[in-house]
């Protein structure tokens, strides 16, 4: 009985749109290199990366150490090989800590209006310091672990994710859907979970694209001054902090993990940009 | 009158701008300044008048959805203001809302089942295959099919998702409808199809309608009584044909004047209103109409006009037509 005509078409799924996102794509690659490397780790690396070899010190790359030896005659790629496995799983708990907090603390200031002015000054204030420096300090008091080094870096970077959850959610919350959940009687909590929630997640999922690719980068400076996880275990940031001495006599072992953040940070960041630009064109993420 | 609903001397005034930190709000907008309405079971009481006059804002205080600052809703005897959240989530089942927008009253992540389905859900009826069943029978009854309830909203036509918005708000087999303009969005070939659909269903199960529209002609298709809205006040209030045959308020009159009527062989003369609405922050005194009205006298910017019974069901709120002192 309906004569109405069925259907506007489809936009074109996101998947498709992905796809055809040429940088993304690259970004895609490289980062997916890097998981891949990490997650095989201990079947691809040739030697031991813990094992000192001291009458092979500072051993330029040949055959055996492909990219070099370090100052205790450590082969360098295999630190890197599984110094990425660490660096990435920091990277990935910052994420995982930073979405949760900044999504409840972000959500509550943008529903809950009353709440909004006193949430939003005290992540203010926590944005008033430059970011790292932050980090630095947190990780500073709390010792060298690479638990603290996590929590360090959420600290930091939780303020900036809860202020684009809570603009996320500023928008979604005058949604007349919204309205229309509220009339049907739904609760504050279902309300949240089921209709701000899902529509209010993209513009989250690209920031947190951003932070995982400034999280690897935070960690290497933590640990290159020396707060960071403590050596010997390797992370893109203790092997630099390793070669730093040498970097006249062996600069290989400072160049390759400092290509590898690259590689890492570079194909995060297009993934970000590409998401950003198939999720909303318009979206602009600013990040300091 | 045993009234489905009744509402009185509701108010409700918005912060103009947001408050600072340390600063009280200046300035309020009086969008809803006193209003009177009842509804009894199975009518249409339509809310008229331009935009931003606080028709839209009436509606939603019935409904609480915006909490209003003064006044009483009596709904089926019971005084919504001061039933605690928990009763009133109860009382909403039998209080629903059609939105005028169809494209952002449905949630774009939900399938149209799981949005039909919602209000099931929220009240904790049925299980989940049961809910399944409802949720089919309510898109047949709105004229969709039982398997549109798999797809996505955007994949439906306007009128198509109206009808989606209907069959949620009957899922709780509600007693009282508002109709937030439900068909201004719509094309006008689809229009007639909704409405239709909306009289259909309020013959079948004698609903209450608050019909909120600003479409004269969709208003006389529709509604029983009809209540005029200007700047936050009801104006004049009758039923639907005594109110079309003889206006009695100078707005009413020039409203009506505004409808064209085809086919019509009598030529009507237009009253043309000139100026804005003035602003709800600062309503004029005594009457709020006379800084458009064209026999406006000094007696208006003095007395505010009350809403005085005329006749019988019509109430007019103009000293033209029950001078101050008459009653």
């Amino acid at each position: 009985m309906t004569a109405e005509a069925p259907a506007i078409a489809a936009p074109t799924p996101l998947w498709r749109r992905l796809l055809n996102h040429r940088s993304f794509m690259f970004g895609l690659t490289l980062f997916g290199s890097v998981v891949l490397v990490a997650l095989l780790a201990d079947l691809i690396a040739p030697h031991d990366p813990l094992k000192n070899n001291f009458r092979y010190r500072l051993g330029e790359p040949n055959d055996i150490h492909w990219l070099g030896t370090d100052r205790a005659g450590r082969d360098v790629l295999s630190r890197i090989i599984h110094g990425s496995q660490v660096s990435l799983r920091i990277g990935l708990m910052v994420v995982v800590v930073t979405a949760v907090f900044g999504a409840v603390i972000g959500g509550l200031a943008g529903y809950f209006r009353k709440l909004d002015n006193v949430i939003m000054r005290v992540m203010d204030a926590m944005m008033a310091f430059p970011g790292i420096l932050l980090a630095i300090a947190i990780a500073a008091v709390l010792g060298p672990s690479e638990f603290n080094a996590v929590l360090a870096l959420a600290i930091t970077y939780t303020p900036r994710t809860a202020r684009v959850a809570r603009a996320a959610v500023l928008v979604v919350r005058e949604m007349p859907y919204v309205e229309a959940a509220r009339a049907v009687g739904a609760g504050h909590m279902r309300i949240l979970l089921t209709h701000v929630l899902p529509n209010g997640l993209t513009p989250l999922i690209v920031q947190l694209s951003y932070i995982f690719a400034i999280a690897i980068l935070a960690e290497a400076v933590l640990s290159f001054i020396g707060v960071g996880p403590p050596p010997p275990l390797a992370t893109f940031g203790n092997i630099i902090a390793d070669g730093r001495d040498y970097i006249q006599e062996a600069p290989w072992i400072c160049l390759y993990p400092g290509l590898a953040i690259a590689i890492t940070v570079l194909g995060l960041n297009l993934i970000g940009d590409g998401l950003r630009d198939a999720l909303d064109p318009r979206m602009k993420v600013d990040l300091r | 009158m045993s009234a489905l609903l009744q509402a009185t001397g509701l108010v409700k005034h918005f912060p103009a701008g947001k408050p600072g930190l340390f600063e009280r709000a200046p300035q309020v907008v009086r969008a809803v300044d006193g209003v009177d309405l009842s509804v009894a079971p199975g009518e249409t009481l339509a809310l008229v008048g331009e935009s931003g006059c606080g028709k839209s804002t009436t509606g939603r205080l019935i409904l609480r959805l915006i909490e209003p600052d003064a006044g009483t809703i009596l709904f089926q005897g019971r005084d919504l203001r001061r039933e605690p959240p928990a009763r009133l989530r109860e009382l909403r089942r039998d209080m629903q809302i059609i939105f005028q927008d169809p494209f952002g009253s449905l949630d774009p992540r939900m399938t149209v089942g799981r949005i039909v389905a919602e209000p099931l859900v929220v009240h904790g009826v049925g299980t989940t295959a049961e809910r399944a069943r409802r949720v089919a029978q309510l898109l047949e009854r709105v004229g969709l099919a039982p398997a549109h309830a798999a797809r996505h909203p955007h994949e439906f036509s306007g009128g198509q998702r109206q009808r989606i918005g209907i069959a949620r708000a009957l899922a709780l087999d509600p007693k009282l409808i508002v109709c937030d303009e439900p068909v201004s969005a719509l094309d006008v070939s689809i229009q007639a199809q909704v409405l239709n659909l909306m009289l259909d269903l309020q013959r079948e199960r004698g609903l209450g309608y608050i019909f909120i529209s600003h479409n004269l002609a969709v208003v006389r298709y529709m509604a029983n009584r009809i209540a005029v809205m200007y700047l936050g006040k009801i104006v004049e209030e009758a039923a639907r044909d005594d109110l079309f045959a003889a206006p009695q308020h100078p707005y009413t009159k020039a409203l009506l004047s505004a409808v064209p009527e085809p086919g019509s062989a009598r030529a009507k003369q237009r009253i043309v209103l000139t100026g804005d609405v003035p602003s709800a922050i600062d309503p004029p005194s005594g009457c709020r109409f006379r800084t458009r009205c064209p026999h406006a006298t000094e007696t208006c910017a003095r007395l505010e006009p009350a809403l005085t019974p005329v006749a019988d069901g019509r109430n007019v709120a103009c000293h033209l037509v029950t001078p101050p002192g008459h009653a």
